[in-house]
């Protein structure tokens, strides 16, 4: 049945590379006939408009290529750690997976034809231009990669089982060419993307418009590396590992749970925790990725930026922060429930050389105190945070959790609040007002004072957890205060500004220092859960397939969840482009050129996310659930 | 750990500790100046936290497999769905039909001027190639004495109907110009009668005192022309460059016609500072 699947898979594969090169073909060999006047005309979808049509194939066809590029690298990791460490089950999940992947594959490339008959049928002169300015990538190098990357996935599949043993190392480099082919396609495929957001301008010292430069002077390459496409590509690119990571977390999940045996549970248990490792690993770079690429996006034009953070987009983003924050949240539910399960015999009373340097680095806030040339406010903080730093070491007895635990309560606490503390200086400063901290000194005070007495209360590991969990709420609420409750800041009227929008001396906590102190706080917190959580699964004895069952609707939601805020940035992305199909270049003249409300682009994100789940799940039952018995460990 | 507690047991502390929180909150924020909406918001956040450490105490879920998992699965993506359409519904939202009239607007750049719409449609030298053979083919049935509908005609497949554009010309030029202001959405970055963006660009309040009309059209179409005084070494705030591209010369007449007005000389608008030589 398993083989049958996949020649299925494998042989429509084939049969929509061959539609899309005969497309390609028929499309460039169109205009060397010449032989007729028939032009394509825009058609018009019925039901949903042209846009729509195009959001629903082009959202599908991006999460099923995001997998399909991200699994094989979550699949080469998994099966050189299974060659490292002599471990089986590494090899089984890198081959469940690749079997869900090649089913998937065929969707991908299904949707990719959907997607382009829909645009040259709804937006032909679009298509047209894109096809002109990026002929070499449209027409050449992406269906050729496309047909590279088929037959490489093909050898990698098809030699799993002829290559093990000496020549696992080969069957590795196969799979590493794999994700090679996998990424260039990427990059390359981004390009146009990119360029539509953010196309190529003249320097200075040209002193060309727009348009004039695009079309006469910039050179193919001009256009390719544009502004935003480096960022654009890493910022997929972890994604995609961040994607294959939970994809593989619902795998397990699903498995988990229709498993009839000890030996299968504790085997789906594992490869929950690895899935959700990784994803949540790479998830942890995905805010700097995303920072980086919204500030080329600033770079490029100062205008996108409050555009997106504090006008129109704005109230999207309060949305990602929500959504980000719950990802957080649901990852270190996770782990709380994976640390439930753990046995550990004893506590170690050895100082390590870790808790030391945690210890050391709570003082840094003190010295950015001197920085700011705040010498009293420095002075004082450095002696109130030895006081509770020798309070809570004197008392405690230095136990691994309750160390990491210091850590989370006395640098990462005290260096967020310094920091929203400094930002509401820098902003009172740019007013012209003395730089003081007064405002956040009580808020300084009572943390110090509170966490102090948190710390002395340290006896568990569960206690620990509690803190992240605390701090992860902190963070999550300063990441989504808005400046104001409103659409577009345009909407605001004198009536309505008071009533909706911060208080002028609280704004600070809207600012982009706030937001990044925030984030850091949540990406530094789950970061150190998981070094305890990895430190409590090498001292003590895990019990795989004992864990809490709401684990596996916490894997399941961080997938939802996780695809969900893919498909919202995906809007906010192309949102950002205005009434632009190429930013300031290419006019969107359609009445569907306005910007679709965040009400109505949830409920799309919602059923374009439970369409995807619903493929994914019949892929993962066909896959893995028709064969489920036949598998051994 | 939990194992005996009752779900009471598991509630009572922290809820008790959560109403302390949020009615702390409530009353403080209100004391700070904190708007009603916010007061509210933070309360969530408490009854959210209160949500998260109930279910970490809360005891293990009895597993179950089957016809009953399945439905859990189908009935946990519902919710999942439920509460982000909510959340996604519940934020405020901008009014796309106001955008679309500030589109309408822009774009008559595009709709209305030959030369810009001219070259937009002739990128592709395929395009006008096949532009030319359909009126080589008109000039053909032109000869021919047959009836052409010249309405149904199109060049090289782009429609001739586009939808029209609103009408802005009974508007008086500064009205016009202050609707420039909004549709470029200047007010991001400026600020005029207090209100407007966080000090990215100079607050114009003053401007029609202190720059010509030309000077500030030179601004607009060539950011690096002159800067305000104190934003010369800004490199992160730079005005847009973008504004030939997107603006037309009705949009900049109009928008400088409004700034010409803007003579408040109690706000503290810098002044115009033109680079040596110029």
């Amino acid at each position: 049945m398993m083989k049958s699947v996949e020649k299925v898979c494998f042989q429509s594969d084939r049969l929509i590379l061959l539609m899309s090169v005969a497309a390609c073909v028929f499309m460039m060999a169109s205009p060397a006939l010449g032989q007729t006047t028939e032009i394509l005309r825009p058609r018009e979808f019925p039901f949903m408009g042209n846009r729509v049509a195009v959001w629903v194939v082009a959202q599908l066809h991006i999460l099923f290529a995001a997998f399909i590029l991200g699994a094989p690298i979550f699949v080469v990791i998994s099966e050189w750690l299974g060659m490292k460490h002599g471990d089986p089950r590494y090899d089984r999940l890198a081959k469940e997976v690749t079997k869900v992947t090649a089913i998937l594959y065929s969707m991908t490339a299904l949707t990719g034809g959907f997607f382009v008959l829909v645009l040259v049928a709804g937006y032909p002169q679009l298509t047209a231009w894109l096809f002109n300015h990026f002929f070499p990538i449209m027409a050449i190098a992406y269906p050729l990669l496309f047909i590279a990357e088929t037959l490489v996935l093909y050898l990698y599949w098809y030699s799993w089982d002829a290559l093990q043993g000496d020549k696992k190392g080969r069957h590795l480099a196969i799979g590493v060419l794999l994700n090679l082919i996998g990424i260039t396609t990427l990059f390359v495929i981004d390009a146009p993307t990119a360029f539509m957001n953010t196309p190529v301008r003249a320097t200075e010292e040209l002193g060309m418009s727009l348009r004039a430069y695009v079309e006469t002077t910039a050179t193919f390459w001009d256009k390719v590396n544009n502004f935003s496409w480096m960022p654009m590509n890493f910022h997929r690119l972890v994604g995609n590992i961040t994607f294959g990571g939970f994809i593989a977390g619902l795998i397990a999940a699903y498995m988990y749970m229709f498993s009839k045996t000890e030996e299968e549970k504790a085997y789906y248990d594992w490869m929950g925790f690895v899935g959700n490792f990784i994803g949540i690993g790479a998830l942890l770079f995905l805010p700097l990725m995303g920072y980086v690429y919204g500030s080329e996006f600033y770079d490029y034009d100062a205008s996108i930026g409050p555009y997106m953070m504090a006008d129109q987009l704005s109230m999207f983003f309060e949305m990602q922060g929500g959504m980000v924050s719950l990802i957080f949240l649901a990852s270190a539910y996770y782990i709380w429930l994976s640390l439930k399960r753990i046995d550990i015999p004893d506590y170690s009373t050895k100082v390590s050389r870790n808790i030391i340097a945690g210890i050391l680095s709570a003082f840094l806030p003190g010295l950015g105190q001197f920085y700011n040339r705040q010498w009293a406010a420095g002075a004082g903080f450095l002696i109130g945070q030895a006081a509770v730093l020798g309070s809570v070491l004197y008392v405690s007895s230095l136990h691994l959790e309750e160390g990491l635990g210091l850590l989370l309560l006395l640098f990462l606490f005290p260096i967020g609040i310094q920091i929203a503390g400094s930002a509401h200086a820098v902003k009172h400063a740019r007013e012209g007002e003395p730089t003081r901290n007064l405002l956040t000194l009580p808020v300084r005070l009572f943390a110090q004072v509170l966490l102090g007495l948190e710390g002395l209360a340290l006896r568990r590991r569960e206690a620990v957890i509690k803190v992240a969990f605390f701090i992860l709420l902190l963070g999550s609420a300063i990441w989504v205060t808005p400046h104001a409750f409103v659409g577009a800041v345009s909407a605001l009227t004198d009536e309505t500004a008071e009533s909706l929008s911060l208080p002028a001396e609280w704004d600070f906590l809207a600012l982009m220092p706030a937001k990044n102190t925030a984030a850091s706080l949540m990406v530094l917190t789950i970061l150190l859960s998981f070094i305890l959580y990895t430190r409590a699964i090498r001292r003590g004895r895990i019990q795989w397939g004992k864990i809490d069952f709401s684990s596996q609707f916490a894997l399941i939601f961080l997938a939802f969840s996780a695809i969900w805020t893919m498909g919202l940035m995906g809007v906010v992305r192309s949102s950002l482009r205005k009434y632009f199909h190429v930013y300031d270049l290419v006019p969107d003249l359609s009445p569907n050129s306005f910007t679709p409300t965040l009400a109505d682009s949830s409920v799309l994100i919602t059923i374009l996310t439970v369409i995807f789940f619903g493929i994914v799940s019949l892929a993962i039952w066909l896959a893995l659930g028709m064969t489920k018995n036949k598998v051994k460990g | 750990m939990n194992k005996e507690k009752t779900w009471w047991q598991i509630i009572r502390l922290k809820l008790l500790v959560s109403t302390i929180m949020s009615a702390s909150l409530w009353v403080g924020s209100g004391q700070l100046g904190f708007p009603l909406i916010f007061q509210a918001m933070f309360a969530g956040y408490v009854f959210f936290g209160f949500i998260v450490f109930v279910l970490l105490d809360a005891p293990p879920l009895k597993a179950f497999s089957g016809w009953k998992a399945g439905t859990a699965i189908l009935g946990f993506y519902l919710v999942c769905s439920a509460l982000y359409i909510t959340a996604g519904t519940f934020l405020p939202q901008f009014s796309s039909e106001t955008e679309m009239e500030g589109i309408d607007r822009k774009t008559v750049k595009y709709r209305e001027d030959p030369a810009v719409t001219e070259s937009l449609r002739h990128r592709s030298r395929e395009l006008s190639e096949k532009a030319d053979e359909i009126l080589a083919r008109l000039e053909q049935l032109k000869a021919s004495g047959e009836k052409l509908d010249i309405e149904s005609v199109e060049v090289a497949g782009f429609s001739p109907k586009l939808p029209p554009s609103r009408d802005v010309s009974g508007l008086d030029i500064v009205e016009r110009g202050k609707l420039v202001y909004k549709d470029h959405e200047c007010y991001n970055c400026h600020k005029i009668g207090g209100k407007g963006g966080k000090k990215r660009g100079p607050e114009l309040d003053n401007m029609g005192n202190l720059a010509t009309a030309e000077q500030l059209k030179k601004k607009i179409f060539e950011p690096t022309a002159w800067y305000a005084e104190g934003y010369e070494k800004r490199k992160k705030d730079k005005m847009p460059d973008k504004f030939p591209d997107v603006m037309s010369e009705e949009e900049l007449e109009a928008l400088v016609a409004y700034l010409m007005t803007l003579k408040n000389p109690a706000v503290k608008t810098p002044k115009p500072v033109f680079p040596s030589g110029s």
